[in-house]
């Protein structure tokens, strides 16, 4: 499905809603599930559950749709494409992600987008401030604050791919993110 | 609420988007788990780009992961 199908079809909200509650975090998926990425959600949780407490979690990404460049059904980064064509998707996307938020009431925000994002993150919440967490600098563990973000604690760090990779940084970021959150 | 949202951005299409929608995959769109509203930390996860939920043993050597799933 492009996102051209999406746009002409009533019914592309319902499907897609479905798909995402059916892959559940790649729980049917066992190579998927596998990943850092899934590993690293899953290990959120557990965080809180290990305590006593309730914890459930969504994923979802600031770039919405994969660009399709090479007509072979691979999704390609945004990166890849034309400046104009690009600049068309961010303006429609704009403010979704924002709205999304307001909806959810999450009780804790983590962008595991890494810094090469935040001019996307600069665009979609106006006024947004970084502030490094200690003992992280900037680029690794940043809190954001915006007015789009409410009272929420908010945080930028790694993708869970390259923390995984870097075994300084682990899951210390997460952790240390959640020590800021409750203070 | 969400399914609200998203109807609002499926009818916000322009002719200049509808022009190169065709260069882009559908979009990832969420819906909160069933123990979402009811939990005490409701965390949100947000990544970089929507490319493919796929992961093999050809990604773990990318990232230099210990691999045990079998494949």
């Amino acid at each position: 499905m492009s996102l051209t199908d999406f746009l002409k079809s009533a019914d592309s909200i319902r499907d897609i809603i479905a798909g995402y509650r059916q892959f559940d975090f790649a729980s049917a998926m066992p190579r998927t599930r596998g990943s850092p990425f899934w590993r690293y959600f899953r290990g959120v949780k557990e965080v809180f559950t290990e305590r006593g407490e309730t914890a459930s979690a969504i994923f979802t990404n600031v770039i919405r749709c994969a660009a399709e460049t090479q007509g072979a059904g691979q999704g390609y980064s945004l990166w890849s494409i034309d400046e104009n064509i690009r600049r068309t998707y961010l303006d429609w996307q704009k403010g979704l992600l924002t709205a999304e938020l307001r909806a959810l009431a999450p009780t804790l925000i983590v962008f595991v987008s890494g810094p090469y994002y935040d001019d996307y993150l600069t665009e979609e919440f106006e006024g947004l401030e970084m502030t490094a967490v200690e003992p992280f600098d900037e680029r690794v563990l940043s809190r954001l604050r915006a007015p789009g973000l409410g009272d929420v604690p908010a945080y930028r760090t790694y993708h869970p791919g390259y923390l995984n990779r870097v075994k300084r940084f682990g899951f210390g970021t997460l952790e240390a993110a959640i020590r800021d959150a409750e203070k | 609420m969400l399914a609200e949202i998203y109807e609002s951005y499926r009818r916000a299409q322009t002719a200049q988007l509808l022009e190169v929608s065709n260069t882009f995959f559908v979009p990832l769109l969420v819906q909160e788990p069933e123990d979402w509203r009811a939990a005490k930390n409701r965390i949100a996860f947000i990544g970089q780009e929507t490319l493919d939920w796929k992961f093999g043993a050809e990604d773990a050597s990318m990232y230099n992961y210990e691999w045990n799933c079998p494949d």
